[in-house]
C-alpha cells in the first residue's frame, strides 16, 4: 500500500528572503532557483496525480465491495491518494472510472447507471410535493454514478478538497474523511431526521455547488467544525465569487456559518 | 416494404454511410503519412471506396475498425530531413530521429488512461517510433497526460472526424515544408537571425499537427502571389 507519498512541496523551498542587505545578482539567483524548484514541484505533484489516477482505477480491490463499508485497506489507499488532487483532478478522476463503465465513486465496484436515452435531460419525479415533484437532472450527471447514495458519497470528498494546487500548498491538509466516517450523518439518515432525504431530493451535479454548501453546513451543524475547515472555507469562497461574476439565476447562497442555527430545511428550501 | 425490410434498409444506410467516413479518415491518414515522408505507394494513397469496402467492410457491411491498422516506414529523404547536425563533440554520426510509424483506428467509443496505457504499451513493445492513434470522440484529459510521459516514442491523436476532408488540400491552406536541420542552420545563417526571431507556429496547428511538428522544427510556408508570384515565408514550431 503506499503510504504518505505527497511530499510537502512548499515547506521544504523557503521563498526569496526580503530585498535586505543582499546584491542584485543574489537576489536574481535566488529568485529563478526559486521557481525552477517550483516548476519541478509541479511536475513531481501532477506526475503523482496521474499515477494515483491510474490507481485508483482498480479501486476497491474487491469486485465485491460494499461503497458502505470500505475496507480499511482500500480506505486508507483512498485518503492517502486524493490528498494532492484538487477537485477539477478528483472530476478527472470520475471521468476516467466513468469511460471505463465504473461508478465515479472511488470506492464502488459497481457499474455507473447508463441511462437508456438520447435525450440530454431526463425528468424524475421527486419525493417532495410542489417544486419537489419534478426533477430534471442532466443525464450526464446521472450517469456519473451506481446510485444516489454514490453520488453523494463522492461529493462528500470533493467538497474537502483544496482548490489550491497542492505544489503551493502551505498549510498542512487535514485528513480526507468518508461520509461512513461520520457516524451522526449515517445516524440522520437512518433515523427520523430527513435531511438525507431532502438532500437526495437535490439534483447531484447539477446543483452541486449548492450540495456541497449543504454537506458543509451538516457537517458543522453536527459537531464537525473542526473538520478541515481550510478545504470547506476555499469552496464557501468559489461559490460567492461564481455567482457574483455571472448574470444568470444562481440558487440562493449557502448559509454562513453563523446563521445555521436555524437548521438546515430553510437552507434548502431556500 | 414492411417494417422490418425498412429497418434493414436503415441499417445498410447507416453502415454505408460509416464506412464512407471511414474511407474518406483512412486515405487522409495516408495522404498525410506520404506528405510527411514516409514510402508508400500510390495504389495505397489512392485506395477506392470499393477496395476499402473489400479489405475493411465486416459482413453487415460497416467498417471493421479492429483491421484498420497499417504501418510505414520513413523514405531515405525523410531519414535525412530528421537527422541532427553533427555536432563538433559526437564521436559517431548522428542517428535519424524518425522511424517506423504505426497507425491504428481505435474501436473503443471513449479513450481514457487505460485505452491510451495500452496503445503506448503496443508501439512500446514494438519499437515504432511513431504511433497515431485515430478515434472516434475526444480523449480525457488525463488520458493525454501519458503522451509525454512515454516520449522519446511519439504519440499522435486524431479524431476520425477531424480527417474527413484534408485540410492541407484546401486552396486557402498554403503549402507548408518541414525544413532539415541543416537547411534551418543554412536559413538562420543567411538573414541572421535567432530561431527566437521567427514568427511562430504552435504544434496543435492543424497544418502543423498534420505534418507531426516538432517543437524547435522550422517550416517554409509557400504561397501564391498574384503581385508578387510565389513567396515563402518560415515559421518556427512552439
Ligand atoms: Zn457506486
Amino acid at each position: 500500500m503506499p503510504q504518505s507519498i505527497l511530499k510537502k512541496p512548499s515547506s521544504s523551498i523557503a521563498a526569496p528572503s526580503p530585498p535586505a542587505a543582499r546584491s542584485r545578482e543574489d537576489r536574481n539567483r535566488e529568485t529563478a532557483l526559486y521557481h525552477a524548484q517550483l516548476i519541478q514541484q509541479r511536475k513531481d505533484v501532477e506526475a503523482l496525480i496521474l499515477f494515483s489516477t491510474e490507481t485508483l482505477l482498480d479501486s476497491p480491490s474487491s469486485p465485491t465491495a460494499d461503497p458502505a463499508h470500505p475496507s480499511s485497506a482500500d480506505s486508507t489507499l483512498v485518503k492517502n491518494s486524493l490528498r494532492p488532487f484538487q477537485p477539477s483532478d478528483y472530476d478527472s478522476l470520475i471521468e476516467e472510472r466513468n469511460v471505463n463503465k465504473q461508478c465515479g465513486y472511488v470506492l464502488c465496484p459497481k457499474p455507473n447507471r447508463l441511462q437508456d436515452t438520447k435525450a440530454k435531460y431526463r425528468i424524475l419525479n421527486g419525493q417532495g410535493k410542489g417544486n419537489d415533484a419534478l426533477r430534471f437532472v442532466e443525464k450526464q450527471t446521472l450517469e456519473r454514478w451506481c446510485s444516489n447514495g454514490c453520488g453523494e458519497r463522492a461529493l462528500y470528498i470533493k467538497v474537502q478538497l483544496s482548490e489550491e494546487p497542492a505544489w503551493t500548498r502551505t498549510a498542512t491538509e487535514g485528513d480526507i474523511v468518508l461520509l461512513e466516517d461520520k457516524p451522526e450523518i449515517q445516524r440522520a439518515k437512518d433515523g427520523k431526521v430527513n435531511l438525507i432525504e431532502r438532500l437526495k431530493n437535490l439534483d447531484i451535479g447539477q446543483d452541486e455547488k449548492q450540495l456541497a454548501a449543504q454537506m458543509k453546513a451538516l457537517s458543522i451543524e453536527r459537531g464537525d467544525g473542526n473538520a478541515p475547515s481550510r478545504s470547506f472555507g476555499l469552496v464557501e469562497t468559489d461559490i460567492r465569487e461564481k455567482a457574483n461574476t455571472s448574470g444568470e439565476a444562481f440558487p440562493p447562497e449557502p448559509p454562513s456559518m453563523d446563521e445555521r442555527t436555524d437548521g438546515l430545511h430553510g437552507t434548502i428550501e431556500g | 416494404m414492411d417494417p422490418l425490410d425498412q429497418e434493414r434498409a436503415k441499417i445498410a444506410a447507416d453502415a454505408e454511410r460509416e464506412l464512407t467516413r471511414l474511407w474518406r479518415a483512412w486515405r487522409t491518414i495516408h495522404e498525410m503519412c506520404q506528405d510527411r515522408g514516409y514510402e508508400l505507394a500510390e495504389e495505397e494513397v489512392r485506395i477506392s471506396l470499393d477496395d476499402f469496402r473489400d479489405r475493411f467492410a465486416d459482413a453487415s457491411g460497416a467498417p471493421d475498425r479492429k483491421k484498420m491498422t497499417t504501418s510505414f516506414r520513413p523514405t531515405d529523404v525523410m531519414l535525412k530531413k530528421y537527422t541532427p547536425l553533427r555536432h563538433p563533440r559526437d564521436t559517431e554520426d548522428p542517428k535519424p530521429a524518425i522511424g517506423t510509424i504505426w497507425i491504428e483506428f481505435s474501436t473503443e467509443t471513449s479513450i481514457g488512461i487505460k485505452q491510451m496505457r495500452i496503445f503506448a504499451q503496443h508501439i512500446h513493445q514494438h519499437n515504432f517510433a511513431t504511433g497515431i492513434l485515430v478515434t472516434q470522440a475526444s480523449i480525457t484529459p488525463a488520458a493525454l497526460k501519458i503522451i509525454p510521459v512515454v516520449l522519446p516514442q511519439i504519440i499522435e491523436t486524431f479524431q476520425e472526424q477531424d480527417l474527413l476532408v484534408n485540410i492541407t488540400h484546401h486552396e486557402l491552406v498554403p503549402k507548408h515544408v518541414l525544413l532539415s536541420a541543416e537547411e534551418k542552420k543554412r536559413l538562420l545563417e543567411r538573414y541572421r537571425l535567432k530561431e527566437s526571431q521567427l514568427p511562430r507556429i504552435q504544434t496543435g496547428d492543424p497544418v502543423a499537427k498534420y505534418l507531426g511538428l516538432r517543437r524547435g522544427q522550422v517550416v517554409k510556408i509557400i504561397r501564391k502571389s498574384e503581385t508578387a508570384g510565389r513567396y515563402a515565408s518560415y515559421r518556427w514550431a512552439i
